[in-house]
């Protein structure tokens, strides 16, 4: 609540003086970057698709009600900006898009765990590819750590409950066919 | 950084499990590639607009003036005569030098409108190649913000390109127009180049000079002949007038801005 209201006082101090929409932007940047990569799968257009979010948030700044979260508020922002952008190119789209950089393990440990999680990793990326475009949203979602199931379902305009089964669902199936897939 | 027990926590809720290895390695799977992701240097900072022009952010978009050589370009022509007049003392010479270079410094960077007439901007083909000054340049990617390709043509450069919905595939033998936008604190005056790579490898070059008080807004088209895809990339140099220059991909005045793809089909 706490920390609610401290975030209510910065959007206050934005809405004010626009230097103060740094401490926002530095807030969320990451958050927001990391929804779009793994929405869009590729490092270019989940930048631009950051860098529209925040300008569209904070041009309409003004307008934002304080009814639900700012961290709803903005997600659902960028929600819309990558839809827009999804639309606006094929549907198909290689995992392999998704940049080098962006896979910490292939960077450490030696060669032969690296070479099994890499391979792990690629087997899950493979199976994400199959499901439905509104279950890749909700787990593009559920990765942000900060954004609570209630928020999650704001951004979806969906019921908490709701959301909360299509979560566990959803893992669930990946579990199961990630497993089958191992054997 | 690697997940958290608190995020392995938060899966293994939703999947009513225990955290154990075997849901570590899942959680790994599903997550790792977007965890921790380098943030772009695009992102480094936000900058939407003229509200945020102010004197420190305009002194971090220029390169420092120690850096520049000596027959770099003038960052704006209209310098103090004072500068050029010759002094018996030396310490005064150097008290002008450093007073004209401050007010050159802020004539550089006043904003868009309150400098003098307007120049006309309008890509043409490359002519010549002439290499450009070396310089410490600042971070890529700040300011040209968004690329979009669109086969409207022409399409006015006053357009945002945000709102022009973007093509990815586009009938052969068609005029592409490429719309890109810059952030309001791009250093004026400054140059861009528009470089079109065809699938044969042959690329086309379309350079302006962004000039102050211009739209942030610009386009350039392109006739497309050749099956598969094109790359275009916006390349940005803070020298006044850059046209007729060298490769920018070879030139490390230039910088890379922002690039997009298309496929002719």
């Amino acid at each position: 609540m706490a920390e609610a209201a401290q975030e209510m006082l910065l959007v206050e101090a934005a809405r004010n003086d626009p230097h103060a929409f740094d401490a926002l932007y530095e807030r969320y940047v990451r958050r927001i970057y990391r929804y779009a990569l793994a929405q869009l799968h590729d490092a270019d257009e989940a930048a631009d698709a950051t860098q529209q979010t925040f300008l569209r948030a904070w041009q309409s700044l003004k307008r934002y009600q304080a009814d639900h979260s700012f961290a709803a508020w903005l997600f659902g922002i960028a929600r819309h900006v990558i839809s827009t952008m999804r639309s606006a190119r094929p549907a198909t789209v290689s995992w392999e898009r998704v940049p080098e950089e962006a896979h910490p393990l292939a960077h450490t440990g030696n060669p032969e765990t690296v070479a099994l999680l890499h391979e792990s990793q690629t087997r899950m990326q493979q199976l994400l590819r199959r499901l439905t475009p509104d279950k890749q949203e909700l787990l593009a979602l559920y990765r942000d750590d900060d954004l609570t199931v209630a928020e999650i379902a704001v951004i979806l305009g969906k019921n908490p409950e709701t959301v909360r089964k299509q979560i566990a669902r959803t893992l669930k199936t990946l579990r199961e066919h990630y497993h089958a897939a191992n054997q | 950084m690697p997940p958290t027990n608190d995020r392995y926590q938060r899966y293994a809720e939703s999947l009513g499990e225990p955290v154990t290895d075997d849901l570590r390695a899942f959680v790994d799977g599903l997550d790792a590639p977007f965890i921790a992701p380098v943030l772009p240097d695009a992102l480094a900072r936000f900058t939407p607009s003229a509200h945020l022009r102010d004197q420190e952010s305009r002194t971090m978009s220029l390169p420092p003036k120690e850096v520049l050589p000596a027959n770099a370009p003038p960052l704006r022509a209209d310098r103090s005569p004072r500068s050029r007049v010759s002094f018996g003392l030396v310490a005064a010479l150097v008290l002008v030098i450093v007073v004209a270079g401050i007010f050159a410094t802020k004539q550089a960077h006043l904003p868009p409108g309150s400098q003098g007439p307007q120049a006309v901007r309008t890509p043409t083909p490359m002519a010549t190649a002439t290499p450009s000054p070396t310089q410490i340049l600042p971070p890529t990617k700040v300011y040209v913000r968004c690329l979009t390709i669109s086969l409207q043509q022409p399409t006015s450069a006053f357009t945002n390109c945000a709102v022009v919905p973007s093509a990815t595939r586009v009938p052969i033998n068609s005029l592409v127009n490429f719309i890109y936008c810059y952030t309001a604190d791009i250093p004026l005056p400054s140059a861009l180049i528009n470089k079109v790579t065809a699938p044969n490898g042959q690329s086309v070059y379309a350079p302006g000079t962004l000039q102050p008080g211009q739209p942030l807004c610009d386009d350039s088209g392109t006739h497309v002949d050749q099956k598969g895809q094109y790359t275009v990339q916006i390349y940005w140099n803070s020298g006044a007038d850059a046209g007729g220059q060298t490769d920018p991909a070879t030139d490390p005045t230039w910088q890379l801005q922002i690039s997009a793809k298309f496929t002719v089909v």
